[in-house]
């Protein structure tokens, strides 16, 4: 098996993270087949607390709807969020890190200042506005967080595209006649990989902060509902319905809480020699 | 006899689960005396530098844990003394120097506070402090010690910083010095006003010098014992007369061998026509920008020389010169300022497109690290195919050559779907040597090819090189720091100094009468002279050492 | 020291072009929503009048060509002029002003809350890598990293006013008190406590993962090991060695984090009810009020752009490579 891997397998921080993720997904896909009945549709009294009745285990909301399904359905919308979101955005900070890293002079200049530009802008303020004007819909607030979360993957590729480009085997490369095309995707990115990897995970548990936190403050997609919706549907009856925004939060919790033991695990897999060092 | 100062007895450090070899260091024995130098000597991986660091206490205990033996200082073991006791040891009665001049000393504090916060540590009165700084500063022959006290580190050169690190060491005057390969990141010449120092130093303050090294050359300078190490273990300890001059066990002889000398023969001369003609070549490097204003730094000033067929040029001189920058400009990996590169008669110092990728084919380059010079997640075989198929070579045309290659340099044909990390750093640097030829060039540049290897891998490499220069009838331009290498292995040598050539001629000629004082000043410092031969006087060795040159195989 | 005016000067520059930015930003944003702008910028749902409508029309331009539009709206901005909020009948930039300094303070008081608390948390963590205290101090770090803010906001409201009554969960002054002098900085404190709290805590984790992260980068560098081999003493190792080194990074690192604490303001009071601009924008983002949204985004991109410039020649000032050289 491959040494990575192997390390992987072996933290329990991945094994956690993963498994979190694992009941997350499988609940998100087959909700419709865990819970048949229609999540919209009244299924018994209102504000019924959590933990009376073993059929609606953590409650119901003031329209009498179950709470556990609610969380199995709504898992969709922040977990497609948060990932195509990510994937957008490293796509977007690979090309313009790898540019940047590989040409330098002025290319590098252009690049980094509109990088650093989008870095310095108060980046949750700058994503709720986006979603407000786009008119607030899965996609907008999908271009939102990508727009916002580019930079730190831009900047990473660009550092160590930067090293790399005067590594020996580079220059072999390049003295060898390769283009400059296949240098930077045969030669050069494949190197970048781990980092990206691992920042990558982080970066998909702060989309879906963001996104809990813009549905939170009504600008969800009003079609698709996410748990951080809930939160803000139910913000208003907090002092007699706890449950209803607390459990929600919970699955927020766990999932991000989940993806960043994923990241640190991946970060120490891919540096072992650094993991080492915190261990001493 | 008296009392040695120091006695390590039967030491072993145990490696990490899981790696080629149980222990870093086993069962070593020795001992050093009061005024006396001792020598460790030994290859990468030997456990020579271990070997000081536990002396000091110093091991990272969770991937190196000592399991056994004693190290004897004044009646104790250092080894079972608390960390509160080993600490005022440290610095005190037994102090160390590092090999890192430029990371050794702490960024963000001035020279004069970090000389002073040892006398601190170890109880000297504040209003006594300032006053040893400056002698401190004086001893080790830093300039201008009332203003370089109050500098940071970032503002001075690697020797000078060294000369800090030196005045930290012997600021409690230790009894012991452990001096881990102090000199091997600095230029020749400043390496020997380094070793001359510690030199002097010790013989004033009669300490005990415990010197950790690779190079024979600097034992031969500042020995008075010599252990050899191999794999962890002391193979053969002696005075230095004895241990250089007559050595008894194997591996002594093999690595005394190796070590390259001057030769005084010189080979005939090439007279082909000039396949490569430098003239008035320029590289400028421009730095800063509008708060610190622009800075240009002429890396390379106008230089001029030519490399026939068969020939091997050694381009010659200290960090900052030129020499690098003058191989990456000949290959087109850094722009031309200035100046014509004519190669079989067409300037390609500009040239672009297809007569820039046609000269791909005809030069090509051998690097210096081979940890960095192959792609970690390429085989073999692909790193070696790639240069032939970015060329249109059909695939068992290239398939064929690489195996003709890989034979040639002296690797099984299994090599090709293998990972670089499967390999050692001299296989590595037989790859590279093998990926270059794959487009069969005409001009090889070899950029400090075999600096980062060991003394016996590098006399091998060296002689591969030879050997396919012949057979390949190739022009080879040979960069090198090390003018023992240089001597060993090029015609002809250029002697560059700041961008610029200060003298060049035939190797032997430039070496046994060299003509500018900077040439005179380099060989000058060359370490281990007295033992290898003077080329300057055209003296043969001192020490009846059987000449081998290149090869130990 | 002419450097260092012209160093200071150069930044100056800079932040001016990344203020011309946001406002081109803000420019495109505009001509990016669906419609007459003049009608996104008087609200959707509300039914402006036709004269306000002329008036946006005027203020943009609309009838000139694009760059002449652009031109028109930065040069307006850059004489203060942030339009007009129809729904609350004021100029936004009179509405941004009346509640910037309630957002200072909150985004102030966490601020310090999560550098002194994160620095400290990373300082044990680092200090005491790989044991116990290490790992209470990662996985407390890492629970507030991965905790919805705006959760811990209501959560905290529920278990702090609700349940135990003590402390006040909504507004910055007791509703109908007419406190001054001590008891009204008093009465302000005891409502700044949970917000405070709340928006402190997830930067409270950011600084001590970068100081843990910091630290243990620093503790094997070769420098420290010279000074173990001189025989400094530990305490001494840690202050001028290793504690100077790897916290002088943190200076840049936390203005650059600072700035998106301004972000996290507006879930803050909008759960609290602080009257910030945070809570200005959740009230425009309810009412589709873009002139203000727009103001806000605008304001809190020059606080950023302040507060990075002030980082970053604190950096200069503190760090000798930089000063030495200035």
């Amino acid at each position: 098996m491959n040494p990575t891997l192997r390390r992987l397998s072996r933290d329990p921080k991945a094994l956690i993270g993963f498994t979190i993720l694992l009941v997350a997904t499988l609940s998100a896909i087959f909700a419709p087949m865990l819970f048949p009945r229609d999540p919209w549709a009244m299924a018994t009294r209102p504000f019924l607390p959590p933990f009376e009745d073993p059929e609606f285990w953590l409650g119901t909301d003031m329209l009498g709807r179950d709470i556990f399904a609610g969380l199995a359905y709504r898992a969709r919308m922040s977990l497609i969020v948060g990932l195509a979101s990510t994937v957008a955005a490293v796509v977007i900070g690979i090309v313009i890190g790898a540019l940047a890293g590989y040409f330098g002079g002025w290319i590098d200049d252009v690049l980094m200042r509109v990088t650093e530009f989008f870095q310095t802008i108060p980046t949750f303020v700058f994503a709720l506005l986006m979603v407000a004007i786009l008119s607030p819909s899965m996609l907008s607030i999908i271009i939102a967080i990508c727009i916002v979360s580019w930079p730190p993957v831009a900047r990473l590729v660009r550092s160590e595209v930067a090293s790399l480009r005067n590594r020996d085997f580079v220059r072999a490369a390049t003295v060898l006649g390769e283009s400059h095309g296949r240098i930077i995707v045969a030669q050069i990115l494949p190197n970048t990989l781990s980092p990206v990897i691992a920042m990558a995970s982080l970066m998909v548990a702060s989309a879906i902060l963001t996104e809990a936190a813009i549905s939170f403050l009504g600008l969800g997609d009003p079609n698709r509902m996410s748990w951080g919706y809930m939160i803000g549907a139910s913000r208003t009856v907090i002092r007699q319905a706890w449950w209803m925004s607390f459990f929600p939060g919970l699955v927020i919790l766990l999932v991000v809480l989940a993806l960043n033991l994923l990241g640190e695990a991946l970060n120490d897999a891919f540096n072992p020699r650094l993991a080492r060092r915190g261990r001493r | 006899m008296s009392a040695p100062l120091l006695s390590i007895e039967g030491l072993t450090v145990a490696l990490p689960g899981g790696g080629e070899r149980a222990h870093a260091v086993r069962d070593v024995s020795l001992t050093l005396a009061r005024g006396e130098v001792l020598c460790i000597v030994g290859e990468s991986g030997s456990g020579k530098s271990i070997t000081a660091s536990a002396v000091m206490n110093l091991l990272p205990s969770d991937q190196l844990r000592i399991t056994s033996g004693r190290v004897r200082y004044e009646g104790e073991d250092l080894l079972t003394l608390s960390e509160r006791r080993m600490r005022r040891l440290r610095g005190d009665r037994i102090s160390m120097i590092f090999q890192e001049p430029m990371t050794s000393l702490n960024p963000v504090a001035t020279i004069g506070v970090q000389i002073e916060q040892v006398l601190e540590a170890h109880g000297v009165p504040a209003r006594e402090r300032a006053g040893r700084v400056q002698e401190l500063v004086r001893a080790v022959g830093l300039p201008d010690p009332e203003s370089i006290v109050k500098r940071y580190p970032f503002r001075l050169s690697g020797g000078q910083r060294q000369r800090v690190m030196i005045a930290m060491a012997l600021a409690m005057e230790p009894d012991i010095l452990i001096a881990d390969e102090p000199t091997t990141a600095l230029d020749v010449t400043t390496q020997a006003q380094i070793l001359g120092l510690i030199r002097d130093l010790q013989r004033d303050r009669g300490m005990g010098v415990l010197f950790i090294t690779h190079d024979f050359g600097v034992v031969a300078d500042i020995a008075d014992r010599v252990a050899v190490m191999q794999n962890g273990e002391v193979v053969e300890t002696g005075p230095i007369e004895r241990v250089l001059g007559a050595p008894e066990h194997p591996y002594t002889k093999k690595l005394i061998g190796a070590v390259p000398r001057f030769r005084e023969t010189q080979a005939d001369e090439s007279r082909d026509a000039p396949i490569l003609s430098v003239r008035g070549l320029t590289k400028i490097y421009r730095s800063g920008g509008l708060v610190r204003g622009v800075r240009e730094v002429r890396a390379v000033d106008g230089v001029s020389f030519d490399i026939r067929r068969g020939e091997t040029l050694g381009l010659v001189g200290e960090s900052g010169s030129g020499k690098s920058t003058i191989g990456q400009c000949l290959l087109r990996i850094a722009s031309v300022d200035a100046g014509e590169v004519r190669f079989d008669g067409q300037d390609i110092a500009h040239a672009t497109g297809r007569a820039l990728f046609d000269y791909r084919t005809r030069a090509q380059m051998v690097f210096q690290d081979p940890f960095a010079s192959l792609n970690p997640r390429h085989t073999i075989g692909r790193s070696i195919l790639a240069g032939p198929l970015a060329h249109k070579v059909p695939r068992p045309e290239a398939e064929r050559r690489m195996a003709r290659l890989l034979e040639r340099v002296g690797l099984d044909a299994g090599a090709a779907t293998r990972y670089p990390h499967e390999f050692s750093g001299g296989q590595r640097q037989r790859i590279g040597i093998a990926r270059a030829l794959a487009v069969e060039p005409d001009l090889l540049v070899a950029d400090e090819a075999v600096s980062a290897l060991d003394v016996s891998v590098q006399a091998q490499v060296l002689e591969l090189l030879r050997e396919i220069r012949d057979e390949f009838d190739l022009a080879m331009l040979f960069i090198t720091h090390d003018l023992r290498v240089a001597s060993n292995i090029c015609d002809r040598v250029v002697v560059l100094h700041r961008g610029k050539i200060v003298e060049q001629g035939p190797v032997t000629e430039v070496f046994s009468r060299p003509a500018h004082a900077y040439t005179q000043e380099l060989l000058g410092a060359v370490p281990g002279r007295s033992w290898h031969g003077d080329p300057q006087q055209g003296a043969t060795p001192t020490h009846p050492i059987p000449v081998q040159q290149g090869a130990t195989t | 020291m002419t450097r260092l005016v012209l160093s200071v000067l150069l930044r100056l520059a800079k932040a001016v072009g990344v203020v011309l930015a946001i406002v081109l930003l803000n420019f495109v944003l505009i001509r990016l929503a669906p419609g007459d702008p003049a009608s996104v910028m008087a609200g959707q749902a509300g039914a402006a009048d036709e004269q306000f409508m002329a008036q946006l029309r005027a203020q943009f331009g609309l009838d000139k060509p694009l760059p002449a539009q652009a031109w028109s709206y930065v040069s307006g901005v850059l004489q203060g002029d942030l339009g007009f909020s129809y729904r609350q009948g004021m100029p936004v930039s009179e509405l941004i002003l009346d509640r910037l300094p309630a957002t200072l303070l909150l985004t102030g008081t966490a601020f310090a809350i999560a550098l002194i608390g994160g620095v400290l948390m990373g300082m044990v963590a680092g200090l005491n890598a790989g044991r116990a205290l290490d790992f209470i101090v990662s996985v407390v770090s890492l629970l507030f990293y991965a905790t919805p803010l705006f959760w811990v906001g209501l959560m905290s409201i529920l278990l702090f006013s609700v349940y135990l009554d003590w402390l006040p969960a909504f507004g910055m002054t007791q509703v109908g008190a007419r406190f001054t002098g001590w008891e009204y900085v008093v009465d302000v404190a005891r409502h700044l406590v949970l917000p405070a709290t709340t928006l402190g805590l997830f930067y409270m984790a950011v600084y001590a993962r970068m100081t843990r992260a910091s630290i243990l980068e620093v503790r094997d560098m070769d420098y420290v090991r010279t000074a173990r081999a001189m025989g400094l003493p530990r305490r001494r190792m840690v202050r001028s060695h290793i504690l100077r080194n790897a916290l002088l990074p943190i200076i840049t690192l936390a203005g650059i984090q600072a700035g998106q604490l301004v972000g996290g303001a507006i879930l803050t009071e909008t759960v609290f009810g602080w009257p910030g601009i945070g809570r200005l924008a959740f009230d425009a983002l309810l009412q589709r009020d873009y002139q203000v949204l727009l103001g806000v985004f605008f304001v809190t991109s020059i606080m950023v752009v302040v507060f990075n410039m002030i980082t970053d020649l604190l950096y200069r000032l503190v760090d000798p490579r930089i000063g030495a050289a200035a």
